[in-house]
């Protein structure tokens, strides 16, 4: 059995592009999602708005429990049904948003919910208001819990953006799977483009494990 | 939005979900099985022993089903090992969520007080005694709840399978949509389908969640 | 100054606060004692509001407090309160900690915030501690910085609950110095303690509760010495034994 690993070798420059995409894409979507995430779980923990509360609960269930690739078919080949046709890496983008909003609303829930009670009454007491309290109490501490979570959702967007080579997206994946076609080093190319995947997780870990370092000190809590 | 034409399709539909979840059953029992020992051999304290598995879960759980797929399902013809696409799904599941889960249950015997495994030595208990009577019964307390979540997300992810040609809910509802032309009603009844499924386990999990928490 | 009428309060189907009356003239000291369970720190708590009342009326300076939002904040500002937990901000510098009602709920200029931070750490002892961060700080330490987290907002009187019960025994006696402090500046406060040597030295009135109710109230040497009710008897020797 003869193996060419010469040929992802020599293909590097196409398939490296394929993981900027792969790169950009998982970004562009983090920080949507991120932003509409907040938005959501702030809204879940406040239960005060009862039709924002539960329409933020219909959603986020509804995402969570049905498979991401049926929701980026629901919208890149659904909507044409009623005339929507958006161009695939459109359609991809809002999709994977979509999906990982209802996620991270969920962390950002969570988040919030374990900062103690006294933050709170603290900051009341010297007169703060909700949103001031919100900003700069709350919120800087829950980045803080929330942080390893959000490092995980980063990784699991990665990998979603797989999904979108089934639309033909010209993320790693589909890079992959054309180059197999053209030069049918199969074991090679995907075992290659596992390792890059594999890499590309790695290294992305330890890039947010860095910036939670610098940006978010260890300050030893002794609860008060 | 009528859905006439998909109801008009139904028996495709049930005929793929049922494969769905006759997958879904599959992948989970194999890589719970699988992922369950090896978790235990990361626990153990022979490095030999574990450095092969813990390459493994790292890569698995480091890269992309999709792509774990392919590299089996293309793959293994191109190196000459003649295997179904059958053959190829579970196997690439039971990997996939074996890692997963590998390291679920890791977690959950290393959250295990060290005092634990002290008192049972010096209770004369062996390996598997201590493992069966003192240390899994609370491991498993404390693993269950994310490991159902995993489970839940296995039958969301046997969607992928139908890119390498599987013939569950999701492939099946491709053809139906080629003859009737209505994209989002089917993939609507779909959702829904897995939403049916998943969704009653998901609020289980939680409500075990919050049991383990008060106990 | 600080006028409290008839306030009763329940949680659920417990009711902590069964009709509890008391006025705080200005720069007073009232020192509430009590068993558990008798409903003092929930009454504290009513009276900046972070317990709403079920029953009953609050008055601030003449004014009553009613359940508008602006008109709370506005009287949590004229009124400091210090926790038993401190509930500083982990993730903010002590100076920051300090500073952030200034700046946000006063709206005060940088520099008179550096002046207003810099004298209060001076006189709760910290000024040395003004780049730490909360959690390289002891109990004590962190307790003196709430309070001067609360003067930076200028109060016109400060609710204590339970200060010191959180912290180690050497470390209280910081945290009551600086209290005693401010009370020979003729701060109006009310305090709900356990340190019953020093709630006979501070107070110019103690008052007792049991039970959802005020059992007994007058000065200190009086309570101490000969309190009139049997509970209050009974309570300061289970206490007193202690010490």
């Amino acid at each position: 059995m003869f193996f060419d690993w010469w040929t992802p070798i020599r293909n590097l420059p196409y398939l490296l592009t394929g993981a900027a995409y792969t790169l950009g894409l998982t970004l562009v979507v983090f920080a949507l999602s991120f932003a509409a995430g907040t938005g959501l779980g702030v809204v879940r923990y406040n239960h005060r708005n009862k039709l924002a509360y539960g329409l933020a609960t219909a959603y986020v269930e509804l995402i969570r429990n049905t498979p991401a690739l049926v929701q980026i078919f629901l919208i890149y080949f659904g909507l044409p049904q009623f005339g929507i046709s958006l161009p695939p890496l459109v359609a991809g983008i809002i999709a994977l948003t979509v999906n990982n909003s209802a996620y991270i609303s969920e962390i950002v829930r969570a988040g919030i919910q374990v900062i103690h009670k006294g933050q709170t009454e603290a900051s009341h007491s010297i007169g703060l208001t909700e949103a001031q309290t919100f900003l700069f109490v709350i919120f800087p501490q829950a980045l803080r819990n929330i942080f390893p979570s959000m490092t995980n959702q980063f990784i699991m967007i990665i990998f979603g953006t797989t999904l979108l080579s089934t639309l033909d997206v010209r993320e790693l994946t589909q890079r992959a799977s054309i180059l197999n076609s053209e030069t049918f080093r199969t074991m090679e190319i995907f075992v290659f483009v596992t390792l890059m995947y594999y890499g590309i997780s790695i290294a992305c870990a330890a890039a947010l494990r860095w910036i939670n370092r610098r940006y978010f000190p260890q300050i030893n809590s002794q609860e008060g | 939005m009528d859905l006439s034409a998909v109801w008009a399709y139904r028996i495709v539909l049930a005929k793929g979900f049922l494969v769905t979840v006759e997958l879904s059953i599959m992948a989970i029992a194999t890589s719970t099985v699988f992922g369950f020992l090896t978790g235990l051999i990361l626990t153990s304290k022979s490095k030999g022993l574990k450095a092969p598995f813990k390459i493994y879960v790292e890569v698995f759980r480091g890269s992309p089903l999709l792509i774990q797929l392919f590299m089996i399902f293309f793959g293994f013809p191109y190196i000459g090992i003649q295997i179904s696409l059958f053959q190829t799904t579970i196997l690439v599941f039971t990997l996939y969520g074996g890692a997963y889960i590998a390291e679920i249950i890791r977690s959950g015997i290393e959250s295990i007080p060290k005092g634990q495994f002290e008192a049972a030595a010096s209770m004369g208990l062996n390996y598997a005694q201590t493992m069966r009577t003192i240390i899994l019964p609370q491991a498993m307390k404390v693993s269950l709840p994310p490991l159902m979540g995993f489970h839940i997300g296995l039958i969301k992810d046997t969607s992928i399978a139908s890119v390498i040609g599987y013939m569950e809910v999701v492939k099946e509802g491709k053809a139906i949509i080629n003859i009737t032309a209505k994209p989002f009603d089917v993939y609507i009844v779909i959702a829904l389908l897995y939403f049916v499924i998943c969704y009653p386990l998901s609020r289980f999990v939680t409500s075990m969640e919050k049991r383990t928490r008060t106990s | 100054m600080i006028n409290m009428k008839d306030i009763h309060k329940s949680f659920g189907h417990l009711e902590v606060l069964k009709g509890v009356s008391l006025q705080v003239g200005k720069g007073e000291v009232v020192v509430i004692i009590g068993p558990s369970g008798s409903g003092k720190s929930t009454f504290l708590r009513c009276i900046n509001k972070l317990e709403r009342v079920n029953k009953g009326e609050v008055w601030i300076d003449g004014v009553l407090l009613g359940d508008h939002k602006h008109q709370v904040r506005q009287m949590r500002q004229e009124i400091g309160m210090v926790f038993q937990s401190f509930n500083l901000f982990p993730h903010l510098s002590v100076f920051d900690n300090i500073a952030l009602g200034p700046r946000l709920a006063l709206g005060m200029p940088a520099d008179k915030v550096e002046e207003t931070v810099s004298s209060l750490l001076a006189k709760v002892g910290l000024s040395d501690k003004r780049d730490a961060y909360p959690g390289q700080l002891s109990g004590g330490q962190q307790q003196r910085i709430a309070i001067a987290r609360s003067l930076a907002m200028h109060p016109k009187a400060m609710l204590f609950d339970e200060p010191t019960s959180a912290l180690d025994p050497e470390l209280i006696g910081e945290v009551l110095a600086v209290i005693k402090t401010l009370a020979t500046e003729g701060m109006t406060m009310v305090i709900v303690t356990h340190e019953m040597n020093f709630a006979r030295e501070i107070s110019d009135r103690v008052v007792v509760m049991a039970d959802g109710r005020i059992i007994e109230e007058g000065p200190p040497d009086l309570i101490f010495t000969a309190p009139k009710e049997a509970r209050t008897k009974a309570f300061l020797r289970s206490v007193i034994d202690k010490v």
